[in-house]
């Protein structure tokens, strides 16, 4: 008999709906794909319902619909933050207010009216935020026991959890409690540098190696206080969002000083050694606590989630240090991964669900693959009913050479094939393709496709089996979660920039790194994707014909979308960003569209403006 | 709720102000002389370590049908069967008037507005 659970995030950012069937991994999606707002927060009902049609069941079918957090913990926090803070705190405590006791609490209703059933337990069961996000990152892994780490900003009351899993159990044993929490700390440093909290972390950590550390001391002598077993308090004189709107206050802007950085002027020299320093300070604490969490677990595996496990710079340090044999980052670290950790914990401790490890050895996140599945009938009825032109072809080797040849001769390709990615990486179902070698990749693809900064570095997709012939890595990383040098053999000396003496970065960006410069960071490093012929065959199939027209096993991989739109989702969205790019050629399923065949476009949207700025 | 003698200010609700000022707070000078609302903000140089030991380590089957049923009708009592066992007893004192603002809000937040850019989503 089946035991079905529906795992729901939602309300703080990346709301998602995740459906567990006898402790398997059914469906995963997250509702922005569906209603095109980044970072969705709202109520999932468009991936809730994707959910439950993947699955073929009814609401009323479910037996247990679980969400990932505590909502009264949560009022809990913000009742005492403001009799702490005192009555500086008002508008704060009018904001949360009117956010948790307008909609964030009645979670019940919500579900409710969304789905008009609580399932067979007729019931909602609750877990708690770090609970889910190191459920989320143990039960899928593979390995039988493991040490657990979870960071982020903050879930209630706890931003830090140390804990063991093993078989169907799991144990949060220690904890690092708001307002002391590295991803705060990470996100008062994006603010200041002029980025958006929430979703700016990124460039913060991309624009790290184009600076200096010069700000260490500082932030360590003055900002945070580390014990000698990893763990941390922040110093609040210097932070204003315990009863403020803001990140920062002005104790921390005289410490470095000057105001934030406006959002979309220049950045200097100044925001890259911040940068740098504060991504140093967050790598050796994520060290730290690792080596407390092998100290405390004795465990030779960890298993890593939380928002902050999404800094794979980090991640990638942590690798290099070989203090557990075997690392695994869950792709969807943050909320959104919430639902998925919150519907296999009541699988495992509700229901007593066996838990079963992936006999090869893998994980059980299959690819992350999760997401809804076009077929190619419904691309060709799309495309048939807007009269746009394309060619269809159902030989799988000739797809894969063809699209091979394009991207050789430097085209820049959309490809979407498959079920959608659940989490924030493009994983070669909804991503854009490009030629590594071609010294023009990235700033085509910066600038004239994904219109955002020109620093922001790209990621290769390389093979499996090839891995180790490009990149200095000892490890799978199928979710584009670990950073990995380029092999030296392969770089070319950096050119002298010493006269470069402030805030020239075009002058970095444009040097040429290496024989594969489109995905060769500044540092000589890339984010790396692994690709098994067992996630992905059609992906792998693109690479390897990539890799006997060229002679090199990688593609550069981006996601498919346009700053500040979420990953496209369907065909319409994928036509709807290509014809808005400079893109050269779309592949949707087996079917190939050329830009220069396609009726003229006309955009009804001012989607510029629409798609808030990251 | 008493609203006499409150200055309204701009764009905060005038029944979110007067609780504010007139339960919350008082309350959080009372509960100040006793001792701290969240006793770990500040930096303990004595303090070997920062972890906080959990003392229920892992869920149990009861746990997931504890979190509350995050209903309005049922809101009083989550929050008593909360705050009533545990150190924070005194926090009872706010539920009826908390229940008063939860009837006030019930869904009328603007799901659409981002509370800040440049905040964290904390709340």
């Amino acid at each position: 008999m089946s035991n079905i659970v529906l795992g729901i995030s939602g309300f703080y950012h990346d709301s998602a709906a995740v459906i567990v069937k006898n402790g398997e991994i059914v469906a995963a999606a997250q509702e922005e794909r569906y209603t095109r707002k980044k970072h969705d927060p709202r109520f999932p009902h468009n991936a809730i319902n994707y959910c439950l049609e993947e699955a073929f069941i009814e609401a009323n079918e479910i037996d247990a619909i679980v969400f990932y957090d505590s909502p009264i913990k949560t009022f809990d926090r913000i009742l005492k933050n403001s009799m702490h803070t005192g009555a500086n705190s008002l508008e704060q405590f009018d904001k949360a207010t009117k956010s948790l006791l307008g909609s964030k609490m009645w979670v019940q209703d919500h579900v409710k009216k969304s789905i008009g059933s609580l399932g067979k337990t007729d019931k909602l069961l609750f877990t708690e935020h770090h609970m889910s996000h190191a459920a989320s990152a143990f039960y899928p892994s593979p390995y039988e026991k493991a040490a657990i780490l979870t960071i982020d900003g903050v879930g209630e009351w706890a931003t830090t959890a140390i804990g063991y899993g093993n078989g169907n159990n799991l144990e949060l044993l220690q904890e690092i409690h708001y307002p002391h929490s590295l991803g705060l700390l990470y996100s008062a440093f994006t603010y200041y540098c002029g980025f958006k909290v929430n979703s700016g972390e990124y460039k913060l950590m991309g624009l790290a190696p184009f600076g200096k550390p010069i700000y260490y001391d500082i932030i360590k002598n003055n900002l945070i206080d580390i014990k000698s077993d990893g763990s941390f308090r922040l110093n609040m004189e210097y932070f204003g969002y315990m009863e403020k709107m803001s990140m920062t206050n002005d104790k921390f802007h005289d410490l470095f000083d000057g105001l934030p950085r406006e959002p979309e002027s220049t950045i200097t020299l100044k925001e890259m050694n911040i940068a740098a320093s504060i991504q140093l300070i967050i790598e050796e604490r994520i060290i730290d606590l690792a080596h407390y969490a092998k100290k405390v677990t004795g465990s030779h595996n960890l298993v890593l989630a939380g928002g902050v496990a999404l800094n794979c710079v980090a991640n990638g340090k942590l690798q290099q240090q070989n203090i557990f044999d075997n690392i695994w980052v869950q792709p969807a670290a943050g909320d959104a991964g919430g639902a998925l950790g919150a519907a296999l914990l009541v699988s495992h401790k509700y229901f007593n669900i066996p838990r079963e490890i992936n006999k090869s050895k893998r994980d059980n996140q299959k690819g992350s693959f999760l997401g809804v599945q076009y077929s190619t009938i419904e691309v060709k009825a799309y495309l048939d009913r807007n009269n746009y032109k394309y060619e269809c072809i159902d030989d799988k080797e000739k797809l894969s050479i063809t699209i091979a040849d394009l991207l050789a001769s430097g085209k820049i390709v959309g490809y979407m094939s498959g079920r959608m990615e659940f989490g924030p990486r493009s994983l070669g179902a909804r991503s854009i393709l490009g030629d590594p070698r071609n010294k023009k990749t990235q700033s085509i693809m910066n600038l004239k496709i994904k219109y955002r900064e020109s620093f922001r570095p790209f990621a290769p997709s390389v093979l499996q089996e090839d891995a180790g012939d490009y990149f200095e890595i000892n490890c799978e990383s199928p979710y584009m979660l670990h950073v990995a040098p380029v092999k030296a053999n392969r770089c070319n000396a950096p050119d002298s920039l010493d006269h470069v003496k402030n805030d020239d970065m075009l002058k970095k960006i444009n040097q040429i790194r290496s024989d594969i410069p489109a995905i060769t960071h500044v540092d000589y490093s890339a984010r790396v994707q692994t690709v098994h012929k067992d996630d992905k065959v059609d992906f792998y199939d693109v690479i390897k014909a990539f890799k006997q027209k060229t002679g090199y096993s990688l593609l550069v991989n981006t996601s498919f979308n346009v700053r500040g739109e979420p990953i496209v989702c369907s065909p319409k969205d994928s036509y709807t960003c290509f014809m808005r790019t400079e893109m050269d050629i779309l592949v949707l399923e087996n079917c190939i569209l050329y830009k220069e065949q396609q009726p003229e476009y006309k955009d009804n949207e001012n989607w510029k403006e629409d798609y808030e700025l990251d | 709720m008493n609203s006499t003698n409150i200055k309204q200010k701009n764009n905060i609700h005038p029944k979110i102000q007067t609780f504010f000022e007139q339960e919350l707070l008082p309350l959080a000078i009372e509960l100040k002389q006793q001792r701290d609302i969240i006793p770990w903000v500040s930096l303990d140089a004595d303090a070997d370590s920062y972890f906080k030991k959990r003392r229920k380590t892992s869920m149990s089957k009861d746990d997931f049908e504890k979190g509350g049923h995050s209903t309005l009708e049922n809101f009083a009592a989550d929050l008593a069967a909360f705050w009533g066992n545990s150190d924070d007893s005194i926090l009872c004192e706010l539920i009826p008037s908390l229940t008063e603002l939860a009837n006030d809000l019930y869904f009328v937040e603007d799901q659409s507005e981002d509370l800040s850019p440049y905040i964290y989503v904390m709340f």
